[in-house]
């Protein structure tokens, strides 16, 4: 008799998962891409991004980018065309898949992180691919870079290993929410000096922003004023540890002022050079994006902290 | 007790044996059961249903849809949240249920906007297939939400759509012969027991039969 029940299990058991069974129990929703999948993204945005750095041209860039890392990476070429007066363009790219998280969306636009290791520049790339809908293609849309000693916070999942997003707005157990995070972030850099009691770190971003800046407002005969405002978050993560990982966007505005009778003439191969074209003598506006990868810790007494970011000129009008 | 017992696993082996028979049955040696052709009332270009239709996983699903016979059509099968998205602001008749061997309801979506895209353009598909009137598909209904659309390519619409359907499971019909050989074992036990007889194996010592050899005087 127990040989008869153990033959009828193993029967049953041998049709395995072709045997009819109620579905997973995650709804309507899809897991934006699986591994495979991304392989073959990425391959076709190495094959557009290798084109587009041989040719210095960011036409092959607008099959695969889109938004602010379009934006910045056709300001990087365009620089690099003025560059091309003295050099020969390097196309030379080693970019290597380190790592794939998607989470399971309910409906378009549907988007995976790849953490990619960049060979040439010995970066940590952190890269958000999206699809806007089911017919379009998938674009970069985010690509923040990390320091390779930078370590990311374990991200959190599901039981079937899908990225658990977050709300943009919403604060829960976090110290604040992630929008309030990238706002707080344009206001500090708003500040030229440090503040008292700053709401985010002052970070090695901050820092260096402010170096930036500061170098700037040293030209003499010169009134230089920069102007920092955060763009909506889109892509929130959570993190194992109850925090959660923020990609967001500031937009700068730095602003020249040049006393009357006086003139700035930028160095060769300079961004200001590229967008300014030639000498300045009345005002010049540069603007940029920065794309910034921030982690928020959970309620306590720590802050949020800039882990990377990828930035550059996008647009620029002067006379 | 123990007859209880018993009348309660020979219950449980007549259901066994009514299921074991009724998947055999259904299904037959090509472990297939089939239905259709069945006749969908459209006036639109697309027909899709709702991921409720497909809630079971495991089993070969394979479609035969049949319309005019100058129509061309496709027939593709992908994640629900695909095709919502494809379908979203087209005209569309919706099959909304689904109950065996062939009960559905349908609602019809107005939509005035074309498909984004040509079918045969978008890269998600699990199955597929485009054909003059008639095509085909197979697709095992996975895990995860899953619809079915067929659409009236190069204009024209679903008038007159006939579908049949089949379902295919592996070793379905070994699994009902098993599980009528479990029920005749689980039935036979059952019975023994409603029976009332000791269980009693070769060579046991049974006390209550055991009458000692007693003489008296010599």
């Amino acid at each position: 008799m127990r040989r008869l029940a153990l033959a009828v299990v193993l029967a049953v058991l041998a049709a395995g998962c072709a045997i009819p069974h109620p579905k997973d129990s995650h709804g309507v929703t899809k897991v934006a891409a699986s591994d495979a999948e991304v392989e073959q993204i990425y391959d076709r945005y190495r094959d557009y991004r290798k084109d587009a750095l041989d040719l210095l041209d960011e036409q092959p860039l607008t099959a695969v980018e889109s938004g602010a890392v379009l934006a910045i990476d056709t300001g990087a070429l365009r620089v690099a065309r003025r560059l091309l007066l003295t050099k020969a363009p390097d196309d030379t790219q080693d970019l290597q898949i380190r790592a794939v998280y998607a989470p399971r969306l309910d409906a378009y636009p549907l988007w995976f992180i790849v953490v990619v290791e960049d060979g040439v520049r010995d970066l940590t790339k952190v890269q958000i691919f999206q699809r806007q809908s089911s017919t379009s293609p998938w674009l970069l849309v985010a690509s923040p870079e990390t320091l390779p000693s930078t370590e990311l916070p374990a991200f959190d999942s599901d039981t079937t290993d899908a990225l658990m997003p977050a709300d943009p707005f919403r604060q829960g157990q976090l110290v604040m929410s992630p929008q309030k995070a990238v706002n707080a972030y344009a206001a500090t850099l708003n500040n030229a000096a440090p503040t008292e009691d700053p709401v985010v770190s002052e970070d090695s971003f901050v820092t260096q922003m402010r170096a930036v800046a500061n170098k700037q407002r040293q030209i003499d005969g010169v009134t230089f004023s920069q102007q920092w405002t955060a763009r909506p978050v889109q892509y929130v993560i959570r993190a194992a540890d109850g925090g959660v990982l923020v990609f967001g966007t500031l937009a700068r505005v730095d602003d020249y002022q040049i006393e009357e009778g006086r003139y700035i003439d930028w160095p060769e191969g300079s961004e200001q050079k590229a967008f300014l074209s030639g000498r300045l003598y009345s005002s010049g506006e540069l603007h940029y994006y920065h794309q910034i990868l921030v982690y928020i810790p959970p309620d306590g007494d720590d802050k949020p902290v800039v882990l990377g970011q990828y930035g550059g000129v996008v647009d620029g009008i002067g006379y | 007790m123990r007859r209880v017992v018993g009348s309660v696993l020979m219950l449980f082996a007549v259901v066994a044996a009514v299921l074991g028979a009724g998947i055999a049955i259904v299904l037959g040696t090509d472990n297939r059961a089939e239905t259709g052709p069945h006749e969908i009332e459209t006036s639109a270009p697309v027909v899709v249903t709702s991921p409720e239709v497909f809630s079971w996983a495991g089993p070969t699903l394979t479609m035969r849809i049949d319309v005019d016979k100058d129509q061309q059509l496709f027939i593709g099968a992908a994640n629900a949240v695909d095709i919502a998205d494809y379908v979203g602001s087209t005209q569309r008749t919706e099959i909304s249920s689904y109950n065996p061997p062939w009960s559905i309801g349908t609602r019809d979506v107005f939509g005035d906007a074309p498909l984004p895209a040509a079918p045969g353009q978008v890269d998600w598909w699990m199955a597929q297939s485009t054909e003059t009137g008639s095509a085909t598909i197979s697709v095992k209904l996975p895990e995860q939400a899953f619809s079915l659309v067929v659409i009236a390519v190069g204009g024209g619409d679903l008038d007159g759509l006939q579908v049949t359907a089949s379902y295919d499971i592996d070793g379905g019909f070994g699994i009902g012969l098993g599980l009528i050989g479990f029920a005749v074992g689980l039935g036979l036990f059952g019975w023994i027991a409603v029976q009332g007889r000791p269980l009693v194996r070769e060579g046991e010592l049974i006390e209550d039969e055991f009458e000692p050899d007693v003489r008296e005087g010599v």
